[in-house]
């Protein structure tokens, strides 16, 4: 698993989790289970929690943005590099062994840059980002 | 007072130790009370010392034998008197006057006792001159403001360790145990509703199932209804065949038509037969499978949806720990009733005032401990200054410096900047230090205090440096008073003048 999937999905259990705990906080406090004061201090702690897992996920989504610019630039090399075989293919510069050996190796290479785009947009697009 | 108008002073002792009764008479510049041992020499300067504060007296300064004493000064034109009273429990009372000049600081400076406090440290071979600093200087007020700030810093930091801080201390761990429970009690939930949705879709499969089923055995029904029909048909008409036959001629040709056509009938039958006992057993295999599907969707129907029961048994159990969690929120965010000391509180107002007082008392000890310093800094620069200009002005061979460090610890520097250990000294030598850095300290701290006063301390000195010494701290105090032995063995203490 790459490395800022680990820390995407980490941070947005931790974030889900601290919201869901502000949740159980306005729950208590709804039932009279949890007076105002305490309230208060509990949700300060909790919102300074947020507030740092949220700048962590937005510098956590700025490398993946970056990261899916880096995906979308060698994206575009590799295909260049696949129309680049296909016309020394046809021009018969290269033999079939070759070019079916490169092609592969090319095509696997784009497979998994456009897997861990998608991966990449996916998570962008569940925070809104 | 200024020196050129200096008067004498008079002491009047009255059962004051060993001394039932003494009157001495101190002149501006040396006075040397002369007397032999146990005469009372040192009783005399204990005395004359209660004088110079308004400390209670060590008992023994009353004569043993004696329930009241008087210590009286003539000085300035005036008389200052003190009376001692020993009571029932032994104790001894002091009332009266203090000297114009008294400050309690002075016997620590100017009264050169074996049991003073920089003799003391010396000739025990002490370094350390911090508080003997601290109180000249006034610096243990501060340090006192500042150990007590630190221990009420230490007391409401124990307060916060308590059982009940701790438990409020605890308070997002059990947040966070009551959010996992609302998470598996959502689980749960869902569950159910899965569970109920899925059950209600085999019903429906079912009842839809027996709806199809029906629906084929109606038209099978009729279809072996529409047979049977059929069936009768083509007996009637073979009959009205048979009746037909009987009427004609069995050679005719109507009679080989009308049995071709019996014949015909009879063949329709027997296929009409076979329909219906085929359709006969398609309905029956419907009406099982039919039943087959009744007797399911009722099973079905009293089963309930699957694992129902343990997931409500699940739930509820879930809502219970719920509300017991909700209820140790509850109990950890208040003192209980019964607490001594704050029966009911929210512990967090508690906590905040707390916090609020350690931090109102972190800034009074920072504002305390640079005062101190800046104090106990001045104090030791002056002190150093003092004792070098007496080391420098008094040229004694064999002494390069000395001076406290800023841990205040004496350093004796040898000539040539060699260290000596203080313990190492001569006893001469601690003496003369002694003596030195006291004079340093009461030009530093107490530098309008008149008198200086060494008793028999300079027994070990050559008449050289007897004198030199003596000279020296003469320049500088009004009167100095010096206690001596004599040679012979009997008589009253006398005090002998060197202007």
């Amino acid at each position: 698993m790459s490395s800022w999937k680990r820390s995407f999905e980490s941070i947005s259990q931790e974030l889900e989790m601290a919201n869901r705990k502000k949740q159980a906080l306005e729950d208590l406090l709804a039932k009279n289970r949890m007076s105002r004061p305490t309230y208060e201090h509990l949700l300060k702690g909790l919102e300074e929690e947020i507030s740092r897992l949220e700048a962590h996920r937005r510098s956590l989504a700025k490398n993946m943005t970056e990261r899916a610019n880096e995906l979308r630039r060698q994206i575009g090399l590799i295909e260049m590099f696949l129309a680049n075989l296909e016309l020394h293919r046809i021009g018969r510069e290269v033999d079939e062994e070759t070019y079916n050996h490169q092609r592969e190796i090319l095509t696997r290479g784009l497979e998994a840059s456009k897997v861990e785009l998608r991966q990449i947009e996916n998570a962008l697009d569940k925070i809104g980002m | 007072m200024p020196p050129d108008t200096q008067e004498n002073i008079i002491l009047e002792l009255e059962n004051i130790g060993c001394l039932k009764r003494l009157r001495l008479e101190f002149k501006p510049g040396l006075n040397i009370i002369k007397a032999p041992n146990a005469s009372g020499k040192t009783t005399i300067i204990r005395g004359f010392s209660c004088m110079f504060s308004d400390r209670i007296p060590p008992s023994h300064i009353l004569a043993l034998d004696e329930l009241n004493g008087r210590i009286r000064v003539h000085y300035d034109g005036k008389i200052y008197e003190k009376t001692l009273r020993r009571t029932p429990s032994g104790q001894v009372i002091a009332q009266g006057d203090m000297l114009p000049f008294a400050d309690p600081r002075a016997f620590n400076a100017c009264v050169a006792l074996a049991e003073t406090g920089v003799v003391h440290k010396i000739t025990g071979g002490s370094a350390f001159f911090r508080k003997y600093l601290e109180e000249l200087s006034y610096g243990n007020y501060y340090s006192a403001l500042i150990n007590t700030s630190q221990e009420l810093i230490n007391e409401y930091g124990r307060k916060l360790a308590g059982p009940t801080f701790r438990n409020f201390e605890a308070l997002p761990l059990l947040l966070t145990e009551l959010t996992d429970l609302h998470m598996r009690r959502e689980e749960i939930q869902r569950k159910i509703e899965e569970s109920r949705f899925n059950h209600e879709a085999k019903l429906q499969d079912i009842r839809n199932q027996i709806e199809r089923k029906s629906s084929v055995l109606s038209k099978e029904e009729a279809q072996l209804s529409q047979l049977t029909r059929n069936l009768s048909l083509e007996k009637e008409k073979e009959e009205q065949f048979q009746e037909l036959l009987k009427l004609t001629e069995e050679s005719s040709e109507i009679a080989s038509s009308i049995k071709r056509g019996i014949t015909s009938s009879k063949e329709n039958q027997e296929r009409i037969r076979k329909e219906i006992e085929t359709q006969t057993q398609l309905i029956e295999k419907l009406k099982k499978d039919l039943q087959v599907l009744r007797d399911s969707l009722r099973r079905e129907e009293q089963a309930g949806p699957t694992a129902l029961e343990d997931l409500k048994r699940q739930l509820e159990n879930l809502n219970k720990m719920i509300i017991l969690k909700e209820e140790e929120i509850q109990r950890a965010e208040r003192f209980p009733p019964d607490d001594p000391e704050y029966p009911g509180r929210l512990v967090v107002d508690v906590r905040s005032e707390i916090l609020r007082k350690i931090e109102w008392l972190e800034k009074v000890t920072g504002y305390f401990q640079e005062k101190y310093m800046r104090r106990m800094t001045s104090a030791r620069r002056r002190f150093n200054s003092n004792v070098t200009r007496a080391f420098r002005e008094l040229g004694l061979k064999g002494f390069g410096n000395v001076f406290l460090d800023q841990d205040f610890m004496l350093h004796v520097m040898r000539e040539g900047g060699i260290r000596q250990p203080v313990e190492t000294l001569s006893a001469s030598e601690k003496l003369t230090i002694s003596l030195i850095l006291m004079l340093a300290a009461k030009e530093t701290f107490l530098p309008d205090f008149p008198l200086f006063i060494v008793d028999e301390l300079t027994l070990s000195y050559d008449p050289d440096r007897f004198w030199r010494i003596m000279n020296y701290i003469k320049r500088r105090v009004p009167y100095l008073i010096v206690t001596s032995l004599t040679s012979s063995l009997t008589g009253n203490p006398e005090v002998i003048h060197r202007p």
